[in-house]
């Protein structure tokens, strides 16, 4: 996938209204912002901790950015499922959810309260891998559930 | 000197040319990225299938009000201005032709898969009623073992089994649907009821395919035989989800069929269908006895020198760059990675040939959802995408004289809506393996 190529191009090729009009109100605030004098609030990690610390709210590390990215592909086949089942693997969390939960929960995908379960049930073996037809790397999705929130 | 066969794509067509070039006594490489929409598949095996519900292809015989037979429903995939690869095939001899083509396919098929007691029910000839878990009907021609054992012709009374736990799997909510489709489509009488079994086939909530793994140890037989004790009559069905077992289905369903009843799994989808797992284990089975060297990673790029083809890997794949002389692809569609919809539209990695919809207009550099159209059922120009072929399979456009494609990869049809998916694949992989052969024989630079 190329990156971001500007509001015009995409609108020529979605054709939506609403998100150029989105994205133009975006570029008026971001201007009329910076012509305010912004804010010096301090660093922005600690200000993020400040925030969501108290909700066990961590930021997503850039494996985790990397793994959902990845997991954006599954398509829920269930082929990582039936290739696990074969190896006799029986993992807490079954890898098809794994990979759900990785694509879809955000930075929120670590807090299964899985720590020391996932990954102590699944043996590592990789099968997972080598069914997945969009060569997500679904055992190191197990593994960085297995580690648990803000880690890796 | 025989010349090098290089086969792209490790589905149900990648396997059938690499498996018939082996057998021409050609050594042959496979090419496989990995499962494609071969492993999703639900279980039916359609040469000639058009299913009700499916608008603009008759099922029916419009004069007689029974199910048209599959010469009649070959015949209606050939008419017209169809690009679909079945006109391909036919060459002079016309429908007849095409149904000896594919008789031939699906017992080249057959010979495939036994060793893996993996059976292809069904013939050319005959119907087959199949249910599928969400309680609609398939008519089709073939099937693999298990839904294959589910045909509802012929049978007196329909039981489908509650399996608590196993996931994906709601039996009343599929004999709701199935009474609805029975007498939609005029087939009555035939009673549905849902039955619970004499034991779970799971422990708690799990996949299909964990149920199935576990019906494959040694307790299997046993659980299976208990939980359908006393279950349905001579000339009854019992319907199962896709779980019995990852191996040996055909064999444990025929133990199962006792007292003149019949037990079969239904046609299952990703992610609660085995069939396509099954069959797959298959097909990898049969090329490692037939000594097809498999190479598991994706291609990038095809180049073309004089006659002789270069395979080069894809990013971050490493293999040596892959010489042939004869090249089949059939790397499929979307799900294969044959076709890409990229932000610079649809467009095809190997070659960067271009890509038509079943009209015949070109779709290569068009963004996917330009070639979207509304209503369910609805032509489909994306799903329908690929390249164009002419009479002996080589893709239109194509550097060279060595090259035949196979599979979903080829375009003018629509599987989803026509459901010749795995037809197609099979017909056209043997079909372009002999041809790759041929040219082999006939002393290929």
């Amino acid at each position: 996938m190329r990156g971001y190529r500007g509001i015009f191009h995409e609108f020529t090729h979605t054709g939506s209204w609403r998100a150029l009009a989105l994205q133009l109100r975006t570029g008026i605030v971001h201007v009329a912002r910076q012509l305010a004098g912004r804010r010096d609030d301090g660093d922005p990690l600690a200000r993020f901790f400040d925030n969501y610390g108290p909700d066990g709210v961590r930021p997503a590390s850039p494996v985790d950015r990397m793994l959902r990215l990845d997991a954006q592909a599954c398509l829920v086949c269930g082929l990582c499922s039936v290739a696990c089942a074969a190896a006799g693997g029986e993992p807490r969390l079954d890898p098809r959810d794994a990979v759900v939960a990785a694509s879809r929960l955000h930075i929120e995908w670590r807090r299964l309260g899985l720590e020391g379960t996932a990954g102590s049930a699944c043996a590592g073996c990789a099968a997972c891998d080598a069914a997945c037809p969009q060569g997500i790397p679904i055992h190191e999705v197990q593994e960085a559930l297995a580690a648990g929130p803000g880690k890796g | 000197m025989t010349g090098r066969a290089l086969v792209v794509g490790g589905g149900l067509a990648g396997c059938a040319a690499a498996l018939e070039l082996a057998r021409a006594g050609h050594p042959v490489r496979l090419l496989a990225a990995g499962p494609g929409a071969t492993a999703m598949t639900g279980g039916s095996l359609d040469v000639a299938a058009a299913s009700p519900g499916v608008p603009h292809l008759p099922w029916r015989d419009p004069l007689r009000g029974t199910a048209l037979a599959t010469d009649g429903r070959l015949g209606f995939l050939l008419s017209g201005a169809s690009l679909h690869p079945y006109t391909r095939l036919h060459g002079a001899g016309g429908r007849d032709e095409l149904v000896a083509a594919a008789r031939d396919a699906v017992d080249r098929l057959r010979s495939w898969l036994a060793p893996s007691q993996l059976g292809v029910e069904g013939d050319l000839g005959t119907n087959r009623l199949l249910p599928t878990a969400q309680g609609t009907l398939r008519i089709t021609d073939h099937a693999l073992s298990g839904p294959a054992e589910a045909d509802l012709t012929g049978s007196s009374r329909v039981l489908i089994a509650e399996a608590p736990g196993v996931e994906g799997w709601d039996a009343r909510g599929c004999a709701r649907t199935l009474i609805h489709e029975i007498e939609a489509l005029g087939l009555g009488p035939l009673p549905v009821e849902v039955v619970a079994l004499r034991r779970p086939l799971s422990r708690g909530a799990q996949t299909a395919a964990r149920v199935a793994a576990r019906l494959d140890g040694p307790d299997g037989d046993r659980i299976l035989t208990e939980a359908l004790h006393g279950i349905g009559t001579a000339g009854e069905v019992v319907l199962l989800p896709q779980v019995v077992g990852l191996r040996r289905t055909r064999e444990r369903l025929r133990g199962l069929a006792t007292g003149g009843r019949r037990v079969g799994e239904v046609i299952a989808f990703p992610p609660h269908a085995l069939a396509g797992y099954r069959l797959q284990c298959a097909l990898d089975a049969a090329l490692a006895a037939a000594e097809v060297e498999v190479i598991r990673a994706r291609a990038g790029q095809v180049r073309v020198d004089g006659e002789r083809y270069r395979v080069d890997p894809a990013a971050g794949q490493s293999f040596p760059v892959q010489e042939a002389d004869a090249l089949v692809l059939a790397t499929g569609r979307f799900v294969g990675g044959g076709l890409v919809a990229g932000p610079e539209g649809v467009r095809e990695p190997l070659l960067g040939l271009p890509l038509s919809d079943p009209e015949g207009r070109r779709v290569d550099g068009i963004p996917a959802h330009r070639s979207v159209r509304k209503g369910y059922g609805n032509p489909q120009p994306l799903y329908s995408a690929g390249v164009m072929v002419d009479e002996e399979l080589r893709p239109v456009a194509a550097p060279g004289r060595g090259l035949w494609a196979a599979g979903e990869w080829i375009g003018g049809f629509d599987p989803a809506r026509e459901r010749t998916g795995l037809g197609t694949a099979l017909i056209t992989g043997v079909a372009a393996g002999r041809r790759a052969a041929a040219h082999l024989d006939a002393g290929a630079p």
